[in-house]
């Protein structure tokens, strides 16, 4: 392990701060709370704390919408997840995106609503791929946290303890493009726990093609496109860090380089703006500190010059 | 292994030991009397309920300030009113008074900090916790935490050297 060089303080500095903390010392807790304290002590020798589970009934809107759900209820044979289906007026378009289900739980201190989209009225193959994987990705994210409610003593924070034994669950998702060419859908979750995580998933369709696609699919086969995107976000990365000193990443780092931000992953999440730009989306702690929550770099498109395979061009020009 | 001891019993003695401790730092977020009390209260039934969750005797009260601390911003977000609560202190208590620092009390100070900057200055000056032992409660790592050290000196004006 190394050594941690701590703060040393010199004297002004000092004098200033052993008065603050006098000062500070000096908020002096009522008696009351000592007694409040000293009574609960007595009462918890007797007390047990009982978990409720809270069952959320089916609901099911029109008629046609009845006969597939009991389809899928057949299917489903988890009864805590409630489904609602709905339909959204996108007609005239081959694909549409719709909540297929959602879950949720109402119990105090394990609340969750995952909403689960799915692709239909196409019989695209894309389609049905994505939306099981869609279906895989939930289904873990509900398992492990009906998990985590059935034995949450099990469940640890990085340092290996001090979790509170609550967590809720919330994902989300949207449309992020759907063109002629391109359908994206972006899931987001984030789960509360002792601190929050959040991350996210993105899931693109070439319509032309009907094959998924991810990052890779942007840039010709052999392109470098792992390195020239890093190292354009380095470069943003230490620009903002510059301009901002509230901002940081975790990036040239003196003593936790093995944390500092490397590469992309081959796979990043992304997804492409209204200005056609290529977005890159990272998780809450992948590569900033926590309070920055989730960060996103938008990449010029100098970076790549020719770079592009042609369903890239046709996306990103 | 999880070590074995009566953990209910060890976190009521933490919090009754130590409950001028938790009771300043629950205060420095809310700086009210009642919500304080509240706040140390509710962090007891929490550190109750999750007992499970505290894995060695060694991190007891790391793990309890750890509730606490969440206890509070938990509050101020169900209210939403940390922002306005900030400033009415200011305007309240502070008013037209020169800036001088020396003239201006430490709760109003650490007012002006960051919540996240405040609570690491608060542990690491005024109470003399470890870095590492700070990592634990806010579950950052030392680097972060020492950024964040720094910045909030530099906005207190003290003159630090490294």
């Amino acid at each position: 392990m190394k050594e941690n060089k701590d703060i040393m303080l010199m004297k002004d500095g000092e004098k200033n701060l052993e008065q603050m903390k006098k000062e500070y010392y000096a908020y002096q807790a009522p008696e009351e709370l000592r007694e409040r304290l000293e009574k609960m002590a007595k009462e918890n020798k007797k007390k047990t704390t009982k978990i409720k589970f809270v069952r959320i009934g089916t609901r099911v809107l029109g008629g046609v919408a009845a006969a597939m759900a009991a389809i899928t209820l057949l299917a489903n044979s988890n009864q805590d997840i409630a489904m609602a289906m709905q339909k959204v007026p996108a007609l005239g378009q081959i694909a549409k995106v719709v909540t297929f289900r959602t879950y949720k739980n109402d119990t105090k201190g394990f609340e969750a609503n995952v909403k689960v989209p799915e692709i239909e009225g196409t019989d695209s193959e894309a389609a049905s791929k994505v939306n099981h994987q869609i279906e895989d990705y939930v289904d873990k994210l509900i398992a492990e946290h009906e998990d985590f409610i059935q034995n949450n003593e099990t469940s640890k924070d990085k340092y290996g303890e001090m979790l509170t034994n609550k967590k809720s669950l919330y994902t989300q998702y949207t449309v992020l493009t759907d063109t002629d060419r391109l359908l994206s859908i972006r899931l987001d979750t984030t789960i509360v726990m002792a601190s929050s995580n959040a991350f996210s998933q993105i899931y693109h369709i070439d319509k032309q093609s009907d094959k998924e696609i991810t990052l890779k699919d942007l840039f010709k086969k052999d392109s470098d496109y792992v390195n020239f995107l890093s190292k354009d976000m380095k470069k943003q990365m230490r620009e903002q860090m510059k301009a901002d000193e509230n901002i940081i990443y975790f990036i040239d780092s003196d003593d936790m380089s093995e944390l500092d931000f490397d590469k992309i992953k081959e796979n990043q999440n992304f997804y492409v703006n209204k200005k056609k730009q290529l977005v890159l989306v990272f998780d809450k702690y992948e590569v900033a500190p926590g309070y920055m929550g989730q960060v996103e770099f938008t990449i010029d498109s100098s970076v790549w010059n020719d770079a592009l395979s042609s369903l890239g061009e046709s996306i990103l020009k | 292994m999880k070590e074995k001891f009566n953990r209910e019993e060890a976190i009521i003695q933490q919090y009754l030991q130590e409950y001028q401790f938790f009771y300043r730092l629950a205060y420095s977020y809310v700086h009210n009397e009642d919500d304080a009390m509240d706040i140390v209260q509710e962090s007891v039934c929490k550190a109750l309920s999750a007992k499970d969750s505290l894995y060695s005797k060694e991190y007891l009260k790391t793990w309890c300030c750890h509730i606490v601390i969440n206890t509070a911003t938990d509050l101020l977000r169900k209210r939403k009113k940390e922002q306005i609560g900030v400033e009415e202190f200011l305007l309240s208590e502070q008013g037209e008074r020169d800036t001088n620092y020396e003239n201006i009390e430490v709760m109003e100070m650490l007012a002006m900090l960051k919540e996240k900057d405040r609570v690491i200055l608060i542990l690491r000056y005024f109470e003399d916790m470890k870095l590492e032992d700070i990592a634990r409660i806010t579950s950052e790592n030392v680097s972060t935490i020492k950024s964040r050290l720094y910045r909030a000196l530099k906005q207190l004006k003290i003159h630090i050297s490294v």
